[in-house]
């Protein structure tokens, strides 16, 4: 028995509740007013455990997925794992090089050439000028963007751009990737792209660890499972079974909750609720009656933007995508600090029953995207018709129920 | 995929994590490790900064160039202020060009952290790189400018003496100080934003309390070692007596401003060490 990869004893991580702006002003902390730079333990009051006793390893050539609702303490995990932020309790021992791919694209400037990027970017992700060298065909071939190779990438659709980024951090040879929700950025093809990449990165043997919200790309990528809730893991299993235990828990409930406020970005997508047509939230809808999907976004300095919610299977298929606004006239304005609810209203008779989530962007009029978020699972139940009883098993039903007029024809 | 073989598990170094407590380790070694990517960064800024200007690299003299003017016009010209013999706008300007070195690199530290806050949240790197690469991109700025201060000399037929060995020991004191002082700063602005808006006004008064448009000469033999606490006055004064060879060589200024750059870039690094665990949280 070697040692394992990755072994995690009793980690724990408390944050403080922040109030008002996220950073301290020096008055504050000199009349106490704000939080101690080196205080420890003080009183537990406005703080929270986002982890607590978490252990578990992950032998080398694993590659083990983590569900969990937001909040349930996934991307602090990542975050520990990665060395961004550090323990409040319990340790980690790591075996091997980390490559981890918290979002794409992270260190790219926009004045820089395609090249000039890949080779500021593999550094920064801790490759060496020669890996780069070596790679660069391999990486821009993934990417598709010969013919810009030498174009600043501020001129980069962003699909251009999120294909550049993955390719670049999909190319480290590291011992250890650390993925996190990179997928639901990109088209459907690039997509199944990357998902290629990473099951081919740990075919080789490496190991990986997943984190998302899809769950066909996690039963596909992974052999095991952990299910955290509330900074705890409440089950280590194989990954089907992980899986089945999360879908069926209320921890997969329709509306998340709010997403972390993340200061760093310009305006956010703070929470996404499906809510039936009068309002109220809910896990489960009626096909022939339609629903909403709310999408709560926050700005944090004045923005202009376009929300874009787009529909999917729990398997992970896109079924459809609206845009809130279809010209820059009609663009969403909001100041710094402000939050706004836009909401989507989804027509009766569309979809089949079945299990979906809604994924949300908040957009510039440019190309890019200021941020985006995955929502929860939800369920389409018929409770007046026949449907699935009509035909062959339930699951071969299609995804899409539209009302479709049948006529006899001479 | 490439051919390259990863280090196995077993026999790659353990990467342990903690929680950060007590006096951290300095780990410069992973510095090291690190070293292309700090090359990197100054590439970056260097080549982000003179994008879509005009006068390109040349703001590199032209920026220690104005004030010497204008220092020259009142202090020189209208003040007569003593230059040991050397030409006045020359005497200020070969002051002017470690000192912008200084300045740049201070309040560009001071903002590295917060400006690279979209790396710092997302990714893991040694972070002292940030600063440090600050320092870099500032050199590259003082190299220039040194070719403008030999240009000068040439112009007033001053030539150099053998006392321009000395340089690079006031250079790498200059980089130290730098250093130092953007240490504390970039680690305190992370923390307090109130710093951002002093930087400006602390640098404007640290360059009058430095010997650059006077001599340290008129400053009283005995407090020569207290003046020399500022970090600067040796540095400034050693440069220009390299450069310009004029005057006696400075003695205890220059060792106690060592002296104070070393405690300054000491504390400075443990400071920056002991805010860099909880920088993402609170940035």
């Amino acid at each position: 028995m070697t040692a394992p990869a990755i072994s995690v004893k009793g980690l724990g991580k408390r944050y403080r509740l922040h109030r008002g702006p996220g950073y301290r002003t020096l008055r504050e902390t000199i009349t106490g007013a704000g939080p101690s730079l080196f205080s420890k333990g003080a009183v537990d009051e406005g703080k929270f455990w986002a982890l607590r006793d978490l252990s578990f390893d992950v032998p080398a050539g694993d590659t083990l997925g983590i569900v969990g609702r937001n909040g349930a303490g996934k991307s602090t995990l990542l975050k520990i794992l990665s060395r961004i932020t550090s323990p409040t309790e319990g340790r980690i021992d790591i075996r091997g090089r980390v490559s981890s791919l918290l979002e794409v694209g992270t260190g790219f400037h926009p004045e820089l050439t395609g090249r000039e990027n890949i080779f500021l970017n593999g550094a920064i992700l801790g490759m060496h000028r020669a890996e780069v060298t070596r790679n660069l065909d391999a990486i821009v071939a993934f990417a598709e963007i010969e013919k810009f190779l030498d174009t600043p990438v501020k001129h980069y659709s962003s699909g251009m751009y999120v294909r550049l980024a993955f390719a670049v951090a999909a190319h480290l040879q590291t011992d250890i990737m650390i993925v996190d929700e990179v997928l639901a950025v990109g088209d459907a093809e690039f997509q199944k792209k990357c998902l290629g990449r990473i099951q081919s990165v740990s075919a080789t043997g490496r190991t990986v660890l997943f984190v998302s919200h899809n769950m066909s790309a996690l039963g596909q990528l992974c052999k095991r499972g952990i299910v955290l809730k509330e900074g705890r893991a409440v089950m280590d299993a194989p990954i089907q079974e992980a899986i089945q235990s999360y879908l069926g828990s209320a921890a997969a409930a329709a509306d998340q909750g709010d997403f972390p406020e993340d200061t760093t970005k310009k305006v956010q997508v703070r929470r996404i609720a499906p809510l039936t047509l009068s309002g109220e939230p809910a896990n489960e809808f009626n096909c022939r009656q339609g629903f909403i999907v709310a999408v709560d976004v926050q700005a944090h300095e004045r923005v202009k933007f376009a929300v874009i919610v787009a529909l999917n299977t729990a398997q992970g298929v896109r079924l459809l995508r609206t845009v809130s606004a279809d010209s820059l006239q009609k663009f969403t304005e909001l100041d710094g600090g402000r939050r706004l609810r836009l909401a989507a209203v989804i027509p009766a008779k569309i979809f089949n029953e079945g299990v979906f989530s809604a994924t949300a962007w908040v957009v510039p009029g440019s190309a890019g995207v200021y941020d985006w978020a995955e929502g929860g699972l939800f369920t389409l139940r018929d409770t007046e018709g026949m449907i699935s009883f009509i035909g062959e098993r339930k699951t071969d039903t299609s995804a899409l129920r539209l009302d479709i007029e049948w006529r006899e024809l001479q | 995929m490439s051919n390259t073989a990863s280090a196995s598990p077993e026999t790659a170094d353990v990467i342990t994590i903690k929680p950060a407590s007590g006096w951290i380790p300095l780990e410069l070694s992973e510095v090291w490790r690190y070293r292309e990517l700090l090359f990197f960064f100054i590439w970056r800024d260097i080549k982000v900064r003179y994008r879509q200007t005009i006068f390109g690299l040349a703001w590199a003299i032209i920026q220690p160039l104005l004030p010497t003017f204008i220092f020259s016009v009142f202090f020189g010209k209208l003040a007569h202020m003593p230059s040991e013999g050397a030409p006045y706008p020359l005497f200020v300007f070969a002051a002017m060009v470690p000192w912008q070195f200084f300045a740049y690199s201070v309040s560009e530290s001071a903002n590295s952290l917060v400006s690279n806050r979209n790396l710092i949240t997302k990714i893991y790197f040694p972070r002292v790189l940030i600063p440090l690469s600050a320092v870099g991109t500032g050199f590259v700025d003082f190299l220039v400018g040194l070719g403008g201060i030999f240009a000068m000399m040439a112009i007033y037929h001053v030539a150099p003496t053998p006392s321009l060995l000395f340089i690079p020991v006031f250079v790498v004191l200059a980089a130290a100080s730098a250093f130092g002082v953007g240490l504390w700063l970039a680690a305190l602005n992370a923390l307090y934003r109130d710093v951002r808006y002093t930087v400006p006004f602390l640098v404007q008064f640290w360059l009058f309390a430095t010997p650059i448009v006077y001599s340290a000469r008129i400053v009283p033999e005995r407090w020569r070692a207290v003046y020399g606490l500022n970090p600067m006055t040796g540095v400034i004064e050693g440069f220009r007596w390299s450069i310009l060879g004029v005057g006696q060589a400075p003695g205890t200024e220059i060792f106690s401003s060592a002296i104070a750059i070393l405690v300054i870039l000491v504390s400075g690094l443990y400071f920056f060490r002991r805010t860099e665990s909880i920088i993402a949280d609170v940035i």
